[in-house]
């Protein structure tokens, strides 16, 4: 327990620690949303005024930060420029786009990846583990864009799948229709995602087995004669677990960065299209916002890891002494 | 009486890998008997692991035997099939592992690891693979095996691991017990016991050992044969206080000089290292492994290989000194 503690202690501080050294760093950056405002010749420079007292940015850089936190603290996460909107259900309303896409397209990858990597691992050297590999790397050199470009003239030819976008323009509303028309959109940049992701996992995963199988205990373990099955899956895939478990709580952290092109490419309504706007126009809090949302899936995701190791090792739920 | 295990003319080599046509062991060739106790000294990188593991048939990835025969209980185990030799690892031969503590997977409870091995070779029911662990335990000497039963391996001591691996190890009842170093990890105390527990459970199972060490003091407690290897050579064969008091073969001679062995006339002897280093084989060259390392070579030491000699009763020495 109080190692559990302590992690959520050090992931408190870590959020703390960003969203301090985001304020300094979007502080530092060149020129503000209101500075663009001023070229345009229709605005007042008296509106402007008026705007920069209110959104607070005539005051230093601390008070600002402070403010913010007010904010934090009231669920707001600050206020959009662009949007006139506070920042925290702009995102989530993007956000939750971007974790229908994300969180299915990992757990497909890690659902391939496993039995691929256990597999390619038992198969070490011979033609099994050569497919598996030669198969990752080809799609690991692949660029992602070449990658969803294809699917989508795929689709396209074939009339399978939209090519693009979460939902179409006239369908009947319901509840099942709904959810249908969404896994409908969904599957294309799912499997984008996925297969980008996954030579990724496959490899860790791979790797990740071959150390284990290669460990004293499980060299011992042969020698005692126990069955390959149990060697494979008792012992080897519960050794290979710990660095598997850590590369997942690092995934996580990857996923808004690698679904952007994604979202960008096939027009999916996600964060990382409304990220990258944020940035072009200098829409501070709405960065700061997607940052911080960021982090806590990083955090989230190292929490989750944590938490499985620690149901797993018992070096870590149990100490040394009895 | 037929041996138990009886090697001829053994050698394993690495075919891959970095060690590639590294030639671990040469003609090997040697007998165990049921209950008997045989110790193989030699220093490290003589090849006595990679005899231990040939045995069992887990030899490390990119070495096979090349030829040679290992016969146990009147069948060939070279060449018999994965599933059969299976059966015969951890049922009839057992390998007790160097170091207890990487021997054990961490994430198991001590007690399913020993349970799992017994479920490997009978067709049990799971409740009497585990009463069969704990009573392994309890042999192994384990004062409260219900306890070390349910614990993890970082909970326990050096000791209590080795006595874990050797619950393992005995749990099936072989017939032979190979233990590879498996006192080296443990603080003079502990070997003591653990030597003692193992002369006793030969001495109650009818057990057969080979018992592989770099300490001739080790050997000295728990041998009745002692085979000395170098460089993947048995160099020297005999019984234990014979080849410990008087050894034969030059090398055996400056082996046993660099350990502080009492010796029979009460005199401590003087302390030597050999010069030079063990050699690694990787072609067929002529003459005697030994040769330049040798203190006492003769010409023909550097051009010929030397036969197997038997000088008197039971010895084995393989040197151009003793042959006629």
């Amino acid at each position: 327990m109080k190692y559990l503690l302590r992690r959520l202690l050090h992931s408190l501080a870590v959020l703390f620690g960003i969203s301090l050294l985001s304020f300094l760093f979007a502080g530092m950056a060149p020129g503000t949303y209101l500075d663009e405002m001023q070229l345009n010749p229709q605005i007042s420079p008296a509106t402007i005024a008026v705007l920069r007292a209110q959104y607070g940015m005539d005051r230093p850089l601390p008070v600002r930060y402070l403010r913010w936190l007010n904010s934090v603290a009231h669920g707001d996460w600050g206020y959009s420029f662009a949007y006139n909107l506070p920042v925290a259900p702009l995102i989530w309303r993007r956000a939750k786009n971007t974790l229908w896409l994300t969180l299915p397209a990992t757990l497909l990858a890690w659902l391939v990846a496993i039995p691929l990597g256990v597999f390619a691992a038992n198969q070490s050297g011979r033609w099994g583990d050569r497919i598996a590999e030669a198969g990752t790397s080809t799609i690991l050199v692949v660029p992602d864009l070449i990658l969803a470009l294809a699917l989508m003239i795929a689709a396209v030819h074939t009339r399978t799948f939209p090519a693009g976008g979460m939902s179409s323009v006239n369908v009947q509303k319901g509840r099942i229709a709904d959810i249908h028309d969404l896994l409908w959109h969904l599957t294309l940049p799912l499997i984008t995602l996925a297969l980008g992701i996954l030579p990724v996992f496959f490899r860790h995963v791979r790797a990740g087995m071959l150390e284990a199988l290669a460990s004293p205990s499980l060299q011992a373990a042969r020698a005692l004669g126990l069955p390959p099955s149990r060697i494979l899956f008792k012992h080897a895939l519960r050794l290979a677990a710990n660095p598997v478990l850590s590369l997942f709580g690092l995934s996580m952290a990857s996923l808004l960065s690698s679904s952007l092109l994604i979202e960008v490419v096939m027009s999916w309504p996600g964060l990382g299209a409304m990220l990258l706007e944020a940035i072009l126009a200098r829409d501070l809090y709405l960065v700061i916002g997607a940052v911080m949302f960021s982090t806590l899936l990083l955090l989230a995701g190292n929490l989750i890891a944590d938490l499985m190791l620690y149901t797993m090792d018992p070096r870590i739920r149990i100490g040394p002494s009895q | 009486m037929e041996p138990l295990l009886k090697v001829e003319e053994l050698c394993v080599r690495y075919v891959s890998g970095e060690r590639s046509d590294f030639r671990a062991l040469r003609n090997i060739g040697f007998e165990i008997y049921p209950g008997e106790a045989v110790g193989i000294l030699g220093e490290s990188g003589g090849g006595k692991s990679t005899l231990a593991r040939a045995i069992v048939g887990v030899l490390p990835a990119g070495a096979c035997t090349d030829c040679g025969s290992i016969r146990f209980q009147g069948r060939e185990l070279i060449g018999l099939p994965e599933g059969e030799m299976r059966q015969i690892r951890g049922a009839k031969i057992s390998l007790i592992p160097q170091d207890p503590s990487a021997a054990l997977n961490p994430l198991l409870r001590v007690g399913t690891q020993v349970s799992e091995v017994v479920a490997a070779h009978y067709d049990w029911s799971k409740q009497r693979c585990r009463e069969a662990a704990k009573a392994a335990l309890r042999e192994a000497g384990l004062e409260n095996p219900l306890r070390i039963y349910s614990a993890f391996p970082h909970q326990l001591s050096g000791g209590q691991l080795q006595r874990v691996v050797i619950a393992q190890a005995l749990a099936c009842r072989p017939a032979l017990l190979i233990a590879d170093e498996a006192t080296a990890s443990l603080d003079t105390t502990t070997q003591a016991e653990i030597l003692r527990l193992l002369g006793f459970l030969r001495g109650t199972l009818g057990l057969a050992i080979l018992f592989i060490s770099h300490d001739p003091a080790v050997l000295a407690e728990i041998a009745d044969r002692i085979l000395v290897f170098y460089a993947g050579e048995i160099v020297e064969e005999g019984p234990a206080p014979d080849v410990l008091n008087s050894a034969l073969h030059p090398y055996s001679r400056a082996l046993l000089r660099c350990f502080p062995i009492k010796r029979r006339d009460g005199d401590w002897p003087v302390l030597k290292a050999i010069a030079g280093n063990s050699p690694d084989i990787h072609q067929r060259m002529p003459g005697c492994v030994f040769e330049p390392r040798c203190e006492e070579r003769i010409e023909i030491c550097a051009s010929h290989s030397p036969k197997d000699a038997f000088p008197c009763g039971g010895r084995r020495v393989r040197c151009f000194r003793y042959e006629q």
